[in-house]
């Protein structure tokens, strides 16, 4: 940018450089003059959509391509539109200061804007609505991922093939999967009776209670990995294999307290799941399991 | 597969309680449902679409539940609990449902 001005300044000693700096700034002159009176004739007529003046959009195109052809014409390069930019900055300050001092902000005058901006700077504007504009709203609904997974679903299906990010996915947690689901807790097994009940059973007498029992555990689930990518099915089935772990660790938590406080039976067994806030970014959660713990008479037959 | 609330069954003699079942399901929620659900809130309607993958979830817990009475032997689950908890997570709300009980084998009694 510094060496483009100063080249010009150089240019500026020659005969030569002052005609061609003086054409530029007519070719800039004449955009301008062309989009001032498209823009005065768009108000004088009155030409306008939902009360949106369409001079506002049509003054700064028309300056800047009018100037463009001209530059190309006589300098035989682009000037760049400042014309453009001049018009836009004449019909914002005449448009929404100088005619509506009282304009309230709404959808029109919202959109008019974006749209006056996109006219004077349309690179930047546009890298903002495509890049920008669309990146957050996929990034909040998930949109495009559930497109491109949508397709990359069909390719698996239509070519039989894994994708190589999935197929090294499951390559690496095929023995995960297979262990939990072999050595999944028998929590009816461990020695002591457990009963959701608020009585006693029929049949089993109680000889002591020995009051209330409560263990919970703290889990977090982040399967970060599953999610990005897009294994939804997967992702179920891991949490599902979280809640239910962390489940295991707290009920064998209170049988090991009601066994080591000579309890064979808990008796209104509650498990209950919460929330307990975040933790470095992730959320935790806790399972807690309370009951009343007893003890009955041995009796093998119920 | 008899499923009660109860501590106990009416006319029935439990003959054999076989300890605690349970059975787990997970819905996540999601932008569009949570944006249809306000757009049937606004015309009067029903909000069916959490109701109806809740009562999916319900009812996936419910028979995850009962296939582990079976594997016991058991006919009925008694002191049945249902709870739904929200876990919150990473893509929004993952709601658990949580459903446990007793497990027991009953016949009916002779009158």
């Amino acid at each position: 940018m510094q060496t483009e001005i100063k080249e010009k300044l150089n240019s500026l000693h020659t005969r030569e450089g002052r005609i061609k700096f003086l054409k530029e700034i007519a070719c800039i002159a004449f955009g301008t003059a062309l989009g001032i009176t498209s823009y005065v004739f768009c108000l004088y007529y009155h030409i306008a959509i939902f009360g949106w003046n369409f001079g506002l959009v049509l003054a700064p195109l028309l300056a800047g391509y009018a100037e463009s052809y001209a530059a190309k014409k006589l300098v035989h390069e682009s000037t760049g539109a400042i014309s453009a930019f001049i018009l836009f900055i004449i019909t914002v300050i005449y448009g929404f200061i100088i005619a509506n001092p009282t304009l309230g902000f709404n959808v029109i005058t919202a959109g008019s804007i974006v749209i006056i901006l996109q006219a004077a700077f349309p690179t930047a504007v546009n890298y903002f609505l495509i890049a920008m504009g669309l990146g957050i709203v996929s990034h909040i609904s998930g949109v495009f991922k559930k497109i491109t997974m949508f397709f990359t679903g069909i390719y698996e299906k239509i070519f039989n093939k894994t994708s190589k990010l999935k197929a090294r996915y499951f390559k690496r947690h095929a023995h995960t999967r297979h262990d939990f689901y072999d050595m999944e807790l028998e929590m009816n097994g461990l020695g002591v009776r457990l009963f959701t009940l608020e009585y006693p059973p029929e049949g089993l007498r109680i000889i002591e209670r020995k009051g209330i029992y409560e263990t919970r555990h703290i889990f977090s689930s982040d399967r970060k990995e599953e999610i990005e990518l897009g294994l939804q099915d997967v992702l179920e089935e891991y949490v599902l294999m979280d809640v239910r772990l962390a489940k295991d660790k707290a009920l064998l938590k209170l049988i090991k307290q009601l066994k080591a406080d000579g309890c064979n039976g808990l008796l209104n067994l509650d498990i209950i799941y919460d929330t307990v806030g975040p933790r470095k970014g992730k959320n935790n959660n806790q399972v807690i399991l309370k009951g009343t713990g007893v003890v009955f008479e041995e009796n093998d037959e119920i | 597969m008899l499923l009660s609330s109860t501590s106990t069954l009416d006319n029935k003699t439990i003959i054999k309680y076989h300890g605690l079942v349970h059975g787990e399901a997970l819905i996540g929620s999601n932008i569009y449902k949570d944006l249809f659900s306000g757009v049937r809130d606004v015309v009067r309607g029903r909000t069916t679409t959490y109701e109806e993958e809740l009562q999916e979830a319900r009812d996936d817990a419910i028979k995850a539940m009962e296939s582990k009475a079976e594997e016991y032997g058991a006919n009925g689950i008694i002191g049945l609990k249902i709870s739904y908890n929200n876990l919150g997570g990473t893509m929004g709300n993952t709601i658990l449902v949580n459903v446990y009980g007793t497990a027991v084998t009953f016949k009916d009694k002779i009158q």
